[in-house]
């Protein structure tokens, strides 16, 4: 056992526990943040993402140990007090998700690809999700989520623009 | 028939007694028989701890105004809550605010049978409709014996009895005060019309995102309690297969010593094949699980499975006749064109994002279960039945969890931790690995359709049609592999589902081949309907090719129903169906384009069955032929399901159905070795991407004062026909063995060129 510091949702948390231990088990049951699933343990499915350093990691397969000291946001860290991510609203908006136990993993992947690239294609979305299962076929209203969460920001930003501007 | 008031459970009370509320009892005859397991998933076994005669088991208006409301079935997924929500809301003139929707627990919701078929807002949202509309008219009543005025001069409103002017005279709580009341309800309440609806018929949101996008669910994946201990169980060699003489009797030795360096394990439970290792910390059980060292007798070998055909064809069977009218053989002899031909439907995996989980208590001699399940009434009788604990000291509680689409793992996982939570003493969750749930999840069944017929009349059918389906409702893993439960497969009569097609025959025979299973296998959505409309509307499209005649035109020939008929041809319109005849030439290589239909209605339930919605589809491919890779590239889904509760629901349940469809078709079989399942993880068994999804069309049929029928899931029935039928149109090849993957396409291809010289 060692004690882990782990930089997560904007905090510290220390943690006793080996340093091999996969990231998602650590998250959810020492720190009760729920939003990562198991879904395979094999990096196969998607629904453990999380995002290190701003990218869409599976929690399933990373050791604890191996993020230390580097920024770690879940599901749970994505909004802003009661402000939503403008990705959850999206899905909200679009009613993009059945049974939602692979939406953790639509929505970090998705806000991963907006951080690159705030207007992507279709083709693009899709791409980005390519490695993200979903069987309830909830696939369609998921595009349509991310398209229209890219809107959102889209309408956002020129207006947090002014008000900087302004300043 | 009536059921006497009777002093309430402990639980019961419990419940009611937060605040007053208003019970009413409510009788109607018992519609169901029992003893008809073998005929498919019993709709009345399970436990009864609550009274199903008592409006106050479906829904409870509280002094503070707020409506609890309370149904057997279970959300799956599919916004069945948020659609009763709408119906009790809408019954009961209450804001959807101020309804919570309580969906099985054992203590509190009345047992309604499994949520199957898609029937949830058909059948069990009717006692919770009646009950909420005869809380409104004793409301209305009471408010009227109060202000002396007739009731016929009162209406509700938003949780309050007003004047007809307009003046308000009393809310809700108001009236039924802080006692909890009884009336006694006649079973013809008067419901609503539907022209006055102004929530049922209309999109709202689903109540249920926010939380799930935000990480607020507790899915039962998800909950914890204090001193809950980790658990996985250590599997025998016999993948997926739950009966024969090696279950529960090939574990030879467990070796304790090969965990002793696990640190937080607390304890190894062998109790005959079931082996579970018990750790506090996650990670901890999970190591343990491989380490530690078993050894079991090899079992039998699995019979092959490499020919489905052959394989379902050598499972010892019983002829079930269906149907039969007028003279098949001599009409066969007679008949202008005739299609002889087996369909083949492979086995598949229901295949959950999430591996079950299930978390017991055992505490002061009782257990409470939260589970995943689909039918968490029969999993509180079997595990009440397995640990032989009386029914009144369990509870479980349906908790929301990955989506199942049928019996997958989920009452296996909560059945384990029973049994762990009573060996420790403590809390016990017990979380399946991807692999484990893979190999052991119930599979949806192999299935084999054998079909003769042909065009007998102007206008009508000669239709021989046999199907095999080897799946049962399997028993719980734990009691097979404890040996509580004899492992002899028993036999489901569930191959019947949709076996008669809806097409006018002068001459029929239908017959189901009923059978054990071969491996472990139960319903997966669309059960036993969708491989026989497979076959189906496979032969439509095989007779209309060698008629010369086009596929649409053929099947309007031979339909009677107006509603299936205006739905066909709107599909048809929606997609711009242009008439076509067989493909005169067979291409040999490049991509070549086609497009098929089928249509049919989902009828489900014990045979003759009750009919869902009607569905057709318009599917359009591409085949490159090079390789042997089909895609779905645009699909027309169409749907009359009568009264939609929540259209927008509707909607997107018909899109979730096309694109599982579309993956089961295309891409997914489970393989098997001699062991049993050797598919256990997704590389293994792929499914649809996001790279290889279809535009999707949805029309949705008007209500046109048609009461609501099962929805959803009957859109998944027509569409491996419209595919393999859009194949044809595009290759001149007929694939009769689901999926068609580029292997299947390149070997039909390759035999049909060797025919061709």
């Amino acid at each position: 056992m060692a004690s882990l510091k782990l930089q997560v949702n904007g905090g510290e948390r220390s943690v006793e526990a080996d340093k091999d231990t996969p990231l998602l088990y650590i998250l959810r049951n020492d720190l009760a943040l729920n939003g990562p699933k198991f879904g395979c343990g094999l990096g196969e499915c998607g629904a453990c993402t999380v995002l290190i350093d701003g990218k869409a990691a599976r929690s399933c397969l990373i050791p604890a140990g191996s993020v230390e000291g580097r920024p770690i946001v879940t599901l749970e860290g994505l909004a802003k007090g009661d402000a939503l991510d403008p990705v959850q609203q999206a899905f909200i908006d679009e009613n993009a998700a059945q049974c939602g136990y692979c939406i953790n993993g639509m929505i970090m992947a998705a806000r991963a690809l907006l951080d690159r690239n705030p207007r992507p294609t279709d083709d693009e979305i899709k791409q980005a999700l390519a490695y993200n299962l979903c069987r309830c076929g909830t696939h369609l209203e998921i595009i349509s989520a991310v398209r229209r969460a890219a809107e959102l920001q889209g309408k956002a930003a020129p207006r947090t623009a002014m008000a900087e501007g302004a300043r | 028939m009536s059921t006497p008031m009777h002093a309430p459970r402990l639980s019961r009370r419990q419940f009611l007694a937060a605040t007053g509320s208003l019970a009413v009892t409510f009788t109607f005859p018992a519609l169901v028989k029992r003893g008809m397991a073998a005929a498919g998933p019993a709709t009345d076994a399970g436990s009864q701890l609550v009274d199903k005669n008592l409006v106050s088991a479906y829904v409870q208006l509280m002094a503070d105004g707020t409506v609890r409301a309370c149904n057997g079935h279970v959300d799956l997924g599919t916004g069945i809550r948020t659609a009763f929500t709408q119906i009790v809301a809408e019954e009961l003139d209450v804001d959807m605010s101020q309804v919570t929707m309580v969906l099985g627990d054992t203590d509190v919701t009345p047992n309604q049978g499994p949520t199957i078929a898609s029937n949830s807002v058909q059948a069990s949202a009717v006692p919770m409709r009646k009950a909420a509309a005869q809380i409104r008219r004793h409301l209305l009543e009471e408010a009227a014996r109060r202000h002396g005025v007739p009731v016929a001069s009162l209406v509700t409103q938003n949780g309050q009895v007003l004047r007809a002017s307009g003046e308000r005279l009393a809310s809700y709580g108001e009236l039924i005060g802080n006692d909890a009341q009884s009336v006694p309800l006649a079973a013809d309440v008067q419901l609503k019309p539907v022209s006055a609806y102004t929530v049922v018929g209309h999109p709202v949101p689903r109540i249920d995102i926010p939380a799930k996008v935000t990480g607020k669910l507790t899915y039962v994946h998800d909950m914890r309690v204090p001193g809950m201990l980790h658990a996985r169980i250590v599997r025998p060699p016999y993948l997926g297969r739950d009966s024969g003489g090696m279950v529960a009797s090939s574990l030879e030795s467990v070796d304790e010593s090969s965990v002793a360096k696990v640190r937080s394990l607390v304890k190894i439970v062998v109790i005959k094949d079931f082996v579970a290792v018990v750790a506090r910390r996650e990670e901890d059980a999970i190591l343990a699980s491989r380490l530690l060292k078993v050894k079991w007798k090899a079992p039998p070998a699995l019979g092959s499975m490499a020919s489905l055909t052959d394989a379902l064809a050598s499972q010892p069977s019983k002829q079930r006749p269906l149907s039969r009218k007028g003279d098949p053989d001599k009409a066969l002899a007679a008949a202008s064109h005739t299609v002889k031909a087996t369909y083949v439907w492979p086995y598949q995996m229901h295949g959950s994002i999430g591996p079950s989980c299930g978390l017991a208590d055992w505490k002061d001699q009782k257990l409470t279960v939260w589970s995943g399940s689909q039918n968490p009434h029969n999993l509180h009788s079997d595990i009440a039945r397995m640990l032989d604990i009386p029914e009144d000291r369990i509870r479980v509680v349906r908790m929301e969890a990955s989506g199942c689409y049928g019996r997958n793992c989920a009452d296996d996982a909560s059945a384990d931790a029973a049994v762990l939570a009573r060996e420790l003493g403590q809390p016990v969750r017990v979380q399946y690995m991807r692999e484990e749930e893979h190999a052991w999840e119930p599979k949806g069944t192999a299935q084999t359709m054998d079909v003769h017929g042909g065009i007998a009349g102007a206008d009508s059918l000669v239709y021989r049609f046999g199907t095999r389906y080897p799946s049962n409702g399997s028993p719980l893993l734990a009691s097979l592999l404890m040996g509580k439960e004899k492992a002899e497969a028993t036999v489901f009569e569930m191959g019947d589902r949709t076996a008669i097609p809806q097409y006018r025959a002068s001459d029929l025979d239908i017959v189901a081949l009923d059978m054990a299973p071969i491996v472990r296998a139960s319903w997966m959505r669309g059960v036993a309907a969708l491989p026989n409309v497979f076959a189906h509307e496979s032969f439509m499209d095989e007779l209309a090719a060698k008629e010369g005649a086009d596929p649409v035109e053929f099947r309007l020939r031979f339909m009677e129903d107006p509603r299936p008929i205006a739905l066909l041809k709107a599909v048809a319109g929606k997609a711009g169906w242009q008439p076509r005849k067989a493909p005169a030439e067979r291409p040999t290589k490049g991509i070549v384009k086609g497009r098929g239909v089928s249509q049919h209605q989902y009828v489900h339930g014990t045979f003759p069955g009750v009919g869902a919605s009607w569905c057709a589809w318009v599917a359009d491919v591409e085949v490159d032929l090079d390789t042997g890779k089909v895609r779905v590239t645009h699909v027309v889904a169409g749907q009359d399901c009568g009264l939609m509760i929540n259209p927008d629901g509707v909607r997107h349940q018909v899109q979730g159905n096309v694109i599982q469809t579309v993956s089961r078709t295309l891409k997914e079989s489970v393989s098997f070795d001699q062991n049993g399942v050797s598919s256990l993880e997704w590389g293994a068994y792929p499914i649809l991407k996001f790279t290889d999804l279809p535009e999707v069309d949805v029309v949705l049929m008007p209500p046109d004062g048609n009461p609501p029928l099962g929805s959803g899931e009957s859109a998944s029935v027509p569409g491996p026909a419209a595919i393999a039928n859009a194949i044809f149109d595009a290759t001149g090849l007929r694939l009769r063995e689901a999926p068609f993957t580029p292997e299947r396409v390149r070997a039909a291809l390759a035999a049909a060129n060797k025919e061709a010289k």
